[in-house]
């Protein structure tokens, strides 16, 4: 069987899209792979495909649970029943039993922080690994988007298994960051199949408000102008909540929020309510996005700036994955960048904290934290969750050092961290303010080149957001109205019948 | 009040009458397993209460705690910074739970480690089956969670007969429980399944549509689960297929006691004294009393007469009764008999507890 053969038959799809192809012949000639493809282009496939000819286990290291959870669910959908999700959430007993089977599953995802406990990385050295795979490789860059201290013990978790067969799949990466991935996963001279970053069927548009009120206007102007599903992302949960509360006061149907703060079944009721057309905008954080696969979303529209460059890509690559016409659109208001300058300083812990933290874990021990003891100190010094880890993870690195030492380093690595969150959200900044194509511009900061220019490109290109907006293809808005009585839904829902019901009940 | 939330934190600091701080409420309300939670609730009068908001952060407390002071619904007392109903608070709060009282099947403290995994589990079971006789076999399921997933599968596998006639008796059995409660729980369980074609509606949802409170729309919700639960307790044989669903849970009174608390029953049953737990556990005396006085509250059959005489125990039930709060101290200085110790008072009141 040919490669195109066997696309069709496990994944049902004709052509491979680009890059695809060249990552898998790459993978089964036995080689180190490092790709970056754009967003929604199909990494998933990369990793996925390539099980069903090495026939044994792939591992997949994904940096969100919920990311994680919801690949395996995409994974079922397609019929693909040997999946598992290996996750600090699951009981003692589950994961002893998940972790006697391994052998069995096809894929297997595992968080990182899974890899750092020896009872795993035992089973996992006796195990047939086909295939390694590191998903959203630039978490493991400092230099990256999205940095997370548990990606970097990736590279050790590689030697211990014995160099397995890797894959490191991005969709944002920098010229550094890329060399930054291959160093610290100790890939040598692996197969780099770097395609544009480019979302050639995404529109970049941005436009200027000078007031909040003008901003809000539009936004609700917009959302009226289009049929199709849409997010609009903010950065910060109170915002996304009353703007889009604002927005259901004001008519608009189908429309809710999504963030971090609300509780699991809630969330999990709104992201598949929006999967099935139920809803058609959502008014999210970025809490909201990574592991959602919706093929039609039409538009991404951001109320407030993003962290970056990178943040960006991620966030508008959440639309147009069907392939047609999209469009990403910013709004903009003298003085927003504000807000984000501020969300990136608080990203990283204060001196304060920094000290008082290492304080108290010198005095127990890096090694003997205890949950409750956790609970406690980040309560008391506020830390977020990253921040926790960060803080934790850099006085492990250090241990051999004096205590008073860490703490200098940790705070000096803060503020060269800082500084430069701080670059990139001014280069950022002056992408808004870009005079010539934005396209070029994004590409400029990967170092790609624009290879094919679609004609509805940007704003500063001539698209004008109104016309463009009117040619976006239309969607059926999906979703089954509730039935008359309640004894009347619930046998639509358990019987089917409903007709006989309704005769009896009415 | 803004919402329904401020009116259950102002009622529980009505009951409280400025003897606990409000972390206990929170302690309360989030369902924390400890001796202090479990004798607290029992002391109050709150075990309705306990464990309803498991998510429940500090900090949405705190905001509604600052929001009644400044509202004037509660003022603070001078020697201990606990907070008091005013009057203005109790006019209010009457109001409020006149329109809208608690459901009277709530019992947190009898459910609180069912009710989860009970609707986790018939919320997946539903939906499977409805995609199931609707031949559509794939869909995402709208509980994440590996245990709730496999309990279905597992159901399944073992209960092989037709799926539609699962479906028919779930059907049956749910319609026979719900008619039994008010026409808007009703509306609100069903809004809440995931079925074909249809995504369950979130609790600000419902809220909007029934133009109530999001947090009275969850209260009403729990109210239902808690009455399906006590049905299954009571006459688990006229709804074989819900309480096939829930009867492997555990969770009932005895699992639900801390790890300690059921170390040191251990040693009680092995009829070791008071000194020679705390001697063998190396914990301190009052730590064990913690535990017993625990005991005494979840469980209805212990006895607390290896403790006190006779004569004693009805000294402090009729110092109780005579005194108007729950304090300790005021009870003390009511039986003016210095034999009797803190830790028999704290007994006493764990068997008279609720009745009044
Ligand atoms: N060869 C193909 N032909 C058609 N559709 C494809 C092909 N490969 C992948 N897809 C579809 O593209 C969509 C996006 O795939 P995937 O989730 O793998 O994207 P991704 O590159 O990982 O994106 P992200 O960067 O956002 O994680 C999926 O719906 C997938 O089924
Ligand atoms: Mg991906
Ligand atoms: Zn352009």
């Amino acid at each position: 069987m040919n490669l195109e053969d066997i696309l069709l038959k496990q994944f049902g799809f004709n052509t491979f899209r680009p890059g695809q192809k060249e990552v898998i012949e790459s993978l089964l000639r036995g080689k180190d792979t490092l790709a970056m493809l754009p967003t929604g282009s199909g990494k998933s496939l990369c990793y996925q495909f390539p099980a069903y000819v090495l026939k044994k286990s792939v591992l997949i290291v994904s940096p969100l649970l919920s990311l994680m959870q919801d690949q395996a669910e995409q994974l079922k959908m397609r019929g693909e029943k040997s999946v598992i999700t290996l996750n600090s959430f699951l009981t003692y007993e589950k994961k002893r039993e998940a972790i006697e089977h391994l052998d069995s599953y096809r894929f297997i995802y595992l968080s990182p922080e899974m890899l750092a406990i020896p009872r795993i990385i035992e089973r996992l050295q006796k195990l047939e690994i086909g295939l390694f795979v590191i998903d959203e490789a630039h978490c493991i860059s400092q230099w990256g988007y999205d940095f997370r201290t548990d990606y970097l013990n990736l590279g050790n978790v590689r030697s211990i298994l014995n160099n397995p067969l890797t894959l490191a799949l991005t969709a944002t990466a920098t010229k550094t960051v890329q060399t930054d991935i291959k160093d610290k996963l100790k890939l040598e001279q692996p197969k780099e199949v770097i395609t544009s970053v480019d979302r050639s069927n995404i529109a970049y548009m941005v436009e200027e408000f000078s007031s909040y009120d003008e901003k809000l206007k539009r936004l609700m102007q917009l959302v009226n102008s289009f049929d199709g599903a849409a997010i609009i992302y903010f950065s910060s949960k109170k915002a996304a909540e009353s703007v889009a509360t604002f927005l259901q006061e004001n008519g608009v149907k189908n429309i809710d929020y999504y963030h971090g703060g609300m509780e699991q079944e809630q969330r999990m009721l709104i992201q598949q309510q929006f999967l099935r057309g139920q809803l058609r905008i959502i008014c999210a954080t970025s809490a909201f996005g990574m592991g959602v696969n919706k093929n039609n979303v039409r538009v991404v529209i951001h109320f407030h700036l993003p962290q970056g460059m990178e943040a960006y890509l991620q966030e508008i690559g959440r639309a147009g994955r069907d392939g047609l016409q999209s469009v990403a659109i910013l709004l903009y208001c003298d003085g927003d960048e504000g807000l984000p300058l501020h969300l990136v300083e608080q990203q990283l812990p204060t001196n304060y904290q920094i000290e008082q933290t290492c304080a108290s874990l010198h005095e127990v021990g890096i090694w003997n934290i205890e949950p409750k003891l956790e609970i406690d100190l980040r309560e008391m010094y506020t830390l977020t969750d990253v921040q926790w880890r960060w803080i934790t993870h850099y006085v492990k690195e250090f241990e051999q050092e004096e205590p008073l030492l860490i703490t200098e380093k940790l705070k000096q690595i803060a503020q060269t961290r800082r500084v430069e969150n701080q670059t990139k959200l001014e280069r950022f900044f002056r992408w808004i303010a870009v005079e010539d194509c934005r396209r070029e511009n994004i590409l400029s900061y990967f170092d790609v080149m624009l290879t094919e220019k679609n004609q509805t490109c940007c704003d500063r290109c001539g698209v004008v957001t109104e016309e463009l907006l009117e040619i976006l293809p239309h969607d059926e808005q999906a979703g089954r109205a509730l039935k008359k009585t309640w004894k009347q839904e619930l046998a639509a829902i358990l019987i089917g019948e409903a007709k006989n019901i309704e005769e009896q009940t009415s | 009040m803004q919402n329904y939330f401020d009116m259950i934190v102002l009622d529980c600091i009505r009951i409280i009458n400025g003897e606990r701080s409000v972390y206990a409420i929170l302690h309360m309300l989030k369902g924390k397993k400890s001796s202090q939670t479990i004798q607290d609730v029992h002391l109050f009068g709150l075990t309705k209460l306990l464990g309803t908001l498991p998510d429940l952060t500090r900090r949405q407390l705190e905001i509604t705690v600052d929001h009644l002071l400044q509202s004037g619904l509660i003022s603070t007392l001078p020697q201990n910074g606990y907070y008091m109903i005013t009057s203005i608070g109790q006019e209010l709060l009457k109001q409020h739970l006149d329109k809208y009282p608690f459901p009277e099947t709530l019992n947190g403290f009898r459910f609180q480690n069912r009710t989860q995994t009970y609707w986790s589990r018939l919320s997946l079971l539903i939906q499977t089956i409805s995609h199931i006789i609707h031949k559509q076999n794939r869909f995402y399921p709208i509980q994440r969670n590996f245990q709730t997933q496999t309990w279905v599968k597992r159901y399944l596998a073992l209960n092989r007969q037709n799926r539609a006639e699962i479906g028919r008796h779930l059907f049956d059995e749910l319609s026979m429980l719900l008619e039994k409660r008010p026409e808007k729980e009703r509306d609100i369980f069903v809004k809440r399944l995931t079925g074909i074609d249809r995504i369950g509606s979130t609790y600000s949802q419902i809220a909007k549509e029934l133009d109530d409170d999001e947090w009275h729309v969850r209260y009403l919700f729990l109210g239902t689960i808690h009455f399906m639960l006590q049905k299954m307790d009571d006459t688990s044989g006229e709804y074989p297929y819900l309480n096939s669903v829930g009867k492997d849970i555990q969770g009932n009174s005895h699992i639900q006691l801390t790890n300690s608390t059921q170390m040191t029953l251990k040693y009680l049953k092995a009829g070791k004294s008071l000194e020679e737990i705390s001697y063998i556990r190396k914990l301190k005396r009052s730590t064990i009393e913690d535990h017993i006085v625990e005991l005494a509250y979840s469980d209805p059959q212990f006895n607390i007469s290896r403790f006190m005489t006779p004569k004693i125990a009805e000294e402090i039930r009729v110092a109780s009764k005579t005194s108007r709060t729950k304090q300790l101290r005021a009870i003390k200085e009511i039986v003016d008999n210095s034999e009797i110790s803190y830790f028999q008072i704290r007994l006493v009141l764990a068997k008279v507890g609720d009745d009044s």
